[in-house]
């Protein structure tokens, strides 16, 4: 105590200021930071992702040096997207423009749409440009070239509280989209192509495969319930489906129908046999013999689908869930399942948020948003050892 | 050069019109144009006249052309309330050398009026109904409709017109005369022009609303099953019923008034001398306050256009008040999700009614069990609805709000024991009930009845979809504040600034939900609530049933309490007497279903039989021995959780939740933030539930609403 008088109460003034700066100072940082990634892409060799922000932020990552860089700050907070088989990534401004520049910062092209995007994807010849919008259209192209695959229904993207989710596969020139599963989809003539031919197919919301050559649907994938997300394998053989009743499916593309479409197992009953003639909530149509136990805070209900190795292996992440569970494509017992962490928690709060999550299946990278902050989480898979590391936690 | 001055007597009355106009300054021989105007300015004939002198008073006669089409046009409320409007009859005024005279007075003529009634089905209004209308000049005439739906209306006067039906059963609003398109709320009357001495006009009025009365204190008369009549209206408005059944804590109410009719300034009126017109405001003719308003009206829109009676123009005063306020919101919501783009664009054919179901849950606010007995009892008198709705092969679809949830599950798992996919939907909407209630086992049931599940109920609809939020604050608290990022969610794609979301919760909702939630806590003990209080109330003849101190309440000196063993025995006797009184009842679906009092808490079975009263027995035993205490909380809320804590436990659920199951889990969470909040839909609400999940993506694929 007879030491304290030695120190000069100015001091503790200057201290307490230091203090206040300091904590004004993270404060500002704090609050200048908490608009979380609502769209997430990486690059094919898994080196760069770009994201755009609930703020109109849009930010390139160098992952390797870890390290970042803002494009814009009017950005569309739908639109980033990464260009396959390139370094360049693409977004679109807040007027309506589209750029796709290289990841050293030079413009390969830019393009005026006609709307605002909500999800939209490129090709690596930057010649195939498709997009949707808040009514679930799907367009091909831009400017008066632009055509239209699926109408616009006013008051899908509200209505349904999610983008209509698309992937492309060059190789076979199919387009998936996947939005909302309805229980009738291949059943009622509501439904049918004839009818939605005349609709512009417009409430063919649930998964569909569509030509880019003869601008029709191919196929219908039903049996989702609800919000669904769907993806195509990197050679374009799969479709895996997942949506919020915790269904997860899967169909060759080759031969997109109902008998050789799989549906993987339920995390805590097992494989359902949907056509055994036990009647439904009977034991007997579960088999439970390659079932791992799921930790708590594991979810069926999911958010996103994404290849995490080639075409073989993938990831399913749950609504609100740090768990994402790893599957073989043509198994569907789950064979692992990785914590992403919880601090901070990877961005599977919001089914309008699942652009926020990509992959690179060729390098095995997995980058997501976080749900309250505004960086990233970067994860590197394994597939020899079947493991998922966070590697970086980028802010 | 001239000057005119016109006159402003009366001229008496006849199917001929005397026009006497005053002139000064002009010349004899002198042409001027006469004008006849309607009540709405707009001409309805025109021609020449000379003049007969220069100087005074010249008289014509005019006689509406025989051969002329009845011209009738509808009346729209003026936008611009407060300017005294002109005479609502018809009117002359002279032009000469371009210059228009002042209007004239009225001319009386009149005409013999025949109305025909239909409503937007073509049924004619029922014989015998009667009809009051109103003519231009405030004369009130009153005719009976005969079996064609006709009523006649002798020497009404030729101009504004408005009628009024006797009886709020026989018909609603008016969507349709000659063929014209009119908005119930701002339409208030129709314009008879010109025409035969007997003019011959076709009407069309909305069929009455349909609401089925379940409520406790319904009046014994009250119907509750269809009328011939309704059950008719539902056949042929595309063979479907879609049905509404609203939540905990609602009244009765009462429907809310048609706009047009309510008095914006009662007893107004302009002095014929200065202002060439005497008019009484409609409103003081006709007793309008009495008639109800049957279709939505906005009062946000009607506020705007009508600024000055904007203080009185509240949802409540509009749309009514409790089940009717919600009847009157979700069939306007409904109607419009599936297409109907309003009475002036569509017409009334296309507007179809839904069956509003009311039902006594308006209990105090925290009285949550009670409300929960209430619905137990509701729900066995909506089974005779829905089994003659069946029994009519009319298809049938429910939608339900948080409590009505129970009163719907209730029938289902009554009906449910011996029919199959009765309902083609059952819309559950932040449904509370238990998360595990669509099971079917009562296995892990908490409810120290077992009456948690209703373990057959899925058995009686083909479609299950249940709608839940973690925002309801009623339903439970909130999980994790997880980021207030969350709340905001979906943000338009340009939309950077943040959202703010909060103007659609209720105080007192956060409070409760900052609480926990009011359906967690529906066990607790509390004086005169809880368990305890509804139970004690209805064995109140056998009580005390804890020997010493009064029952239900807890016992601050902690001591010995004891099951009151003569009460008991009293109470024992009684409850299985009630069960032997209909344990004779056939298995297979008893008609009329029996009744139960004293075995209403269990009451969600068809027939009760002596193992239910035993098992019981045993049950509240042990519940009043622990003062009414319940050793567990009550499963999470479905309508808070959807399946999420279930899904793991229940292969029953998750197997229906599996393609080609019958239950379908929607979270929306995004959307719903308040209880009530889907009454009065925020636009990305209505848009989600009612058009896309609701109609687009269930019910019009796989049933039907109206002729949409």
């Amino acid at each position: 105590m007879r030491g304290m008088d030695k120190v000069p109460s100015r001091l503790f003034y200057v201290i307490g200021l230091a203090l206040v700066a300091l904590i004004l100072m993270l404060a500002a940082t704090w609050l200048a930071n908490i608009a979380p990634a609502m769209a997430v892409g990486v690059t094919t060799d898994g080196g760069f992702s770009i994201t755009s922000h609930r703020d109109g932020r849009v930010y390139l990552w160098n992952l390797r040096e870890r390290s970042k860089q803002l494009i814009t700050n009017e950005g569309n907070i739908y639109s980033a997207y990464a260009v396959p088989g390139r370094s360049a990534v693409m977004w679109q401004d807040t007027a309506r423009k589209v750029h796709i520049q290289s990841i050293d910062g030079e413009s390969l092209l830019t393009f005026a749409s006609k709307h605002d995007t909500y999800g939209h994807l490129i090709t690596e010849d930057l010649k195939t440009y498709i997009s949707s919008d808040d009514g679930w259209a799907i367009y091909m192209g831009y400017g008066p070239d632009r055509t239209t695959l699926k109408a616009h229904n006013s008051g899908n993207f509200l209505g349904f509280g999610k983008l209509l989710n698309l992937a492309y596969n060059e190789g076979s020139g199919v387009l998936l989209s996947a939005g909302d599963g309805a229980p009738s989809y291949g059943t009622s003539e509501y439904f049918s192509f004839e009818r939605q031919s005349g609709l512009g197919y417009m409430q063919m919301d649930g998964v569909t495969l569509w030509s880019l050559e003869t601008l029709e649907p191919i196929a219908k994938l039903p049996g989702n319930i609800a919000k669904t997300h769907a993806t195509l394998s990197p050679d374009g053989q799969w479709v895996v489906s997942g949506d919020e009743n915790g269904n997860a499916l899967i169909w060759p593309t080759s031969a997109p129908d109902e008998d050789h479409r799989m549906m993987a197992a339920s995390y805590h009953h097992g494989l359902l046999d949907l056509r055994s003639e036990l009647p439904r909530g009977h034991p007997g149509r579960w088999d439970r013999s390659q079932l791992i136990d799921p930790p708590d805070g594991v979810t069926e209900t999911t958010v996103s689908v994404k290849f995490i190795h080639e075409s073989r292996y993938y990831l399913r992440f749950g609504y609100n869930s740090h768990y994402a569970a790893l599957f073989e494509v043509d198994n569907p017992w789950p064979l692992k399942y990785f914590d992403l962490g919880q601090r901070p928690f990877p961005a599977t709060d919001s089914y309008a948020r699942n652009l926020a999550i990509d992959t690179a299946p060729e390098a095995g990278i997995l980058v997501m948003g976080q749900r309250d902050g505004a960086g990233i989480l970067v994860y590197q898979f394994d597939p020899d050892e079947l493991t998922l590391e966070r590697v970086w936690v980028g802010r | 050069m001239g000057d005119l001055t016109l006159g402003w007597d009366r001229l008496p009355l006849g199917d001929t019109a005397q026009l006497a106009f005053t002139v000064r300054d002009a010349e004899e021989g002198q042409r001027v144009t006469i004008e006849v105007l309607g009540a709405d300015d707009q001409p309805v004939d025109q021609f020449e006249h000379q003049l007969t002198k220069g100087h005074g008073r010249e008289i014509l006669t005019w006689k509406p052309d025989d051969q002329a089409q009845a011209d009738i046009r509808i009346l729209q409320t003026a936008e611009d309330d407060e300017d005294p409007a002109g005479p609502s009859g018809l009117h002359f005024h002279v032009i000469l050398n371009g210059n228009h005279s002042e209007r004239s007075g009225p001319l009386l003529l009149t005409a013999d009026l025949e109305v025909e009634h239909t409503d937007t089905q073509d049924k004619p209004l029922p014989e015998g109904t009667q009809v009051t209308l109103a003519d231009a000049e405030g004369k009130l005439h009153v005719s009976h409709a005969d079996s064609a739906g006709r009523t006649r209306f002798d020497k009404v006067l030729i101009g504004a017109v408005d009628w009024v039906f006797g009886s709020a059963q026989a018909a609603a609003e008016t969507v349709r005369i000659a063929d014209q398109r009119s908005d119930p709320s701002s339409h208030c009357g129709c314009q008879v022009l010109v025409g035969a001495p007997t003019i011959h006009l076709k009407a069309k009025h909305l069929p009455p609303p349909v609401m089925i009365n379940l409520r406790d204190d319904a009046p014994s008369a009250a119907p509750q099953v269809l009328s011939e009549q309704e059950l008719n209206y539902f056949r042929e408005q595309g063979n479907n019923a879609l049905l509404f059944v609203h939540g905990y804590n609602v009244p009765l109410g009462s429907p809310g008034q048609l706009f047009a009719r309510i008095p914006h300034d009662p007893g107004m009126f302009v002095n014929a001398r200065e202002a060439g017109w005497e008019r009484l405001s409609w409103t003081t003719w006709l007793d309008w306050t009495t008639w109800p308003a049957t279709v939505q009206q906005d009062p946000e829109a009607l506020g705007q256009l009508y600024p000055r009676a904007a203080n009185r123009l509240t949802d409540e005063a509009l749309n009514g008040i409790g089940a009717h306020n919600w009847r009157v919101h979700m069939e306007h919501q409904l109607n419009r999700a599936a297409g109907f783009e309003g009475f002036d664009r569509d017409g009334g054919e296309a507007y179809t009614r839904i069956l509003g179901v009311a039902w006594s849950g308006d209990v105090l606010a925290h009285d949550f069990h009670r409300s929960e007995l209430n619905a137990q009892r509701a729900g066995r008198r909506l089974v005779p609805l829905l089994r003659q709705l069946h029994q009519a092969g009319i298809k049938i679809n429910v939608i339900t709000h948080s409590l009505g949830a129970r009163v719907l599950l209730t029938a289902l798992n009554i009906l449910g024991e011996h029919h199959t996919d009765l309902l083609d939907h059952a819309f559950l909407w932040q449904p509370a009930v238990a998360d595990n209630a669509l099971s079917n086992s009562p296995a892990s049931d908490p409810h120290p009845f077992k009456v948690g599940v209703f373990p057959y109920a899925h058995r009686a609809a083909k479609q299950f979809v249940v709608l839940h939020t973690v925002n309801d604050g009623i339903l439970g608290g909130r999980f994790n504040a997880g980021g207030w990022a969350r709340r905001i969610m979906p943000m338009p794609a340009r939309g950077a600034a943040m959202r703010n979301y909060n103007e659609h919760t209720d105080p007192l909702e956060e409070a409760i939900r900052d609480s926990g939630g009011a359906y967690p806590k529906k066990w607790w003990p509390m004086p005169t609530a809880g368990l305890g209080g509804p139970l004690t109330g209805l064995y109140d003849e056998f009580s005390p049933l804890l020997a010493g101190g009064v029952p239900g309440y807890d016992d601050p000196s902690g001591g010995q309490r004891r099951v009151h063993s003569l009460n008991w025995r009293h109470l024992r006797e009684a409850l299985l007497d009630e069960m032997r009184r209909y344990e004779h009842l056939d298995l297979t679906d008893p008609d009329p279903l029996p009744e139960y009092h004293l075995l209403s808490p269990i009451a969600t079975r068809g027939v009760i039989r002596k193992d239910h009263v035993e098992c019981y027995l045993d049950q509240l035993h042990d519940l009043i021995e622990n003062r009414f205490r319940v050793g567990s909380a009550p499963r999470s809320a479905l309508g808070h959780v959807g399946f999420k804590e279930i899904r793991g436990q229940n292969e029953f659920i998750r197997d229906h939740s599996a393609p080609g199951g019958k239950f379908a889990f929607v979270e929306q969470d995004d959307w719903l933030f308040t209880h009530g909040g889907m009454k009065i839909p925020s636009d990305p609400l209505f848009e989600e539930v009612f058009k896309k999940r609701i109609m687009q993506q269930n019910l019009l694929p796989n049933s039907s609403f109206g002729k949409y």
